[in-house]
């Protein structure tokens, strides 16, 4: 059961192929999310009761329902939003976005209020306007605090990334049941599978951790 | 210069401020005391659109700053009133040199070589042009609450507000900063100082303050507050914090 790997030589390219889409799944859907999730955080803290309740419904809709469940709206319902049929690629990425952006903005939150309010007093008596404070001023200070927990986000990513291989996407885990599928192997390729999704976390981790310790010392 | 008129202040169902009535004319420094919870910092916050009025209203220079005014209003009371926080609030991620121009920079939009100007001057002012590079953490309490001073200075402000500039201070930085508010002082500066040290009131302050559960209880020359006032809560108070 476990010795028959001689598929690996034929199926290696499949492989690699999956781990750079993965990765590619993984940092694209990482970095808008990011983006979102500065969004999402600023409009639950806003002084616009709208806005927090638009921000605060979506983040629970996404908290509380399950990501194959939301990859497979946004595969149904984006295509028939914008009127045109959109890559599987695309797909993965606009539903990874939309998951991770929920919880990086609740990261982005907590990072925020972690900070003394004095800060954004200081900079709002001294004039300068607030989207200045929030991106000179705030931002730099709470994701500083955050990393940590963006850093784990990342790392869930990279493992949630396997989901949308329902989709046809070529990532990792499609490479696996595609040699499920062709071979006849039942463990094998998903220990495979398995070993690659563990290499590229620990390797993460590893930056992650190089990271923090950097930006402890500077400053 | 700056008025409070019949500003009441509510958090919830608790009235911090009752109708409290203030001028502070240009020049003058003025010096609020009270016992802790009396409302002095809410008062003093209210000088600079940090907290608005239940009801009453704020003016600066005769013209209505409460309520809801435009961003251009805002603006100009923001570069106009300066304050200094009980904690600094320098920022940290900052040196010292860019806490004091960053506001210039892109509030006033000044050149960076003016501003470089600027904050050398100020820092030698102050004594403290050897700390430009210097981040906020490399420096004592005293220093950061005086480059918390000069970053406000840097807007050339009309009033600089202090609130409790020496109370998070261990005591022998206690006098660096005093030092420097004196300064200011004497250099004409319109000032409005909550504060528990009542040797700068009585040396500096050309008005002192009494405020008590949230009434101004009496005001008046250092001389009348300190040795002739009028309510026992002043005496008592006046008394407890110089003789204990």
């Amino acid at each position: 059961m476990f010795s028959n790997y001689s598929f690996i030589t034929e199926y290696w390219p499949l492989f690699m192929h999956g781990l750079v889409t993965t990765i590619e799944l993984a940092v694209i859907s990482i970095v808008l999310g990011l983006l979102l999730g500065i969004a999402l955080a600023v409009m639950k803290m806003s002084k616009s009761n709208l806005l927090s309740l638009i921000a605060k419904t979506y983040i629970g809709f996404i908290r509380n329902t399950p990501l194959l469940v939301q990859i497979y709206i946004v595969y149904i319902g984006l295509p028939q939003l914008l009127g045109f049929s959109v890559n599987d690629f695309v797909t993965g990425i606009v539903a990874l976005t939309l998951y991770s952006g929920a919880y990086i903005a609740e990261i982005i939150r907590s990072g925020i209020q972690s900070l003394p309010v004095g800060q954004t007093e200081a900079a709002e008596s001294l004039g300068i306007p607030s989207y200045r404070i929030l991106l000179n001023i705030i931002l730099p200070q709470a994701f500083k605090n955050i990393l940590p927990a963006l850093g784990n986000q990342l790392i869930g990513n990279v493992k949630d990334s396997s989901l949308v291989s329902v989709l046809g996407i070529t990532d990792i885990m499609f490479a696996a049941q595609t040699v499920r599928g062709s071979t006849a192997l039942g463990l094998e390729p998903m220990i495979i599978a398995s070993a690659l999704y563990l290499v590229i976390c620990l390797i993460l981790n590893q930056i992650l951790a190089l990271f923090e310790r950097r930006m402890r010392h500077d400053a | 210069m700056l008025e409070l008129r019949h500003v009441t202040k509510k958090f919830g169902n608790n009235t911090v401020l009752h109708d409290i009535n203030l001028k502070v004319h240009n020049g003058e420094v003025v010096v609020i005391i009270g016992p802790s919870g009396s409302g002095k910092s809410t008062l003093i916050r209210h000088m600079n659109l940090l907290e608005q009025p239940t009801s009453g209203k704020v003016l600066f220079q005769d013209k209505i700053i409460s309520g809801s005014i435009s961003k251009k209003a805002q603006q100009r009371v923001h570069e106009n009133i300066g304050m200094v926080f009980q904690h600094f609030d320098l920022f940290p991620h900052f040196t010292v040199r860019q806490n004091i121009s960053y506001a210039p920079r892109v509030v006033k939009h000044l050149s960076k070589s003016q501003t470089d100007r600027q904050s050398t001057e100020l820092l030698k002012e102050m004594d403290l042009e050897n700390k430009a590079d210097a981040y906020p953490d490399q420096l004592s309490g005293g220093q950061q609450q005086r480059i918390a001073i000069i970053r406000s200075l840097a807007m050339n402000p009309k009033v600089m507000l202090f609130d409790e500039p020496t109370s998070a201070l261990d005591p022998e930085m206690v006098e660096e900063v005093l030092k420097s508010m004196k300064k200011l002082a004497k250099s004409g500066m319109t000032m409005v100082v909550v504060t528990h040290e009542m040797g700068f009131a009585q040396e500096v302050g050309s008005r002192v303050v009494f405020v008590d559960r949230g009434h101004i209880l009496e005001q008046g020359t250092p001389d009348e507050i300190f040795h002739h006032a009028k309510h026992e809560r002043t005496k008592n108070f006046i008394s407890k914090i110089l003789y204990t």
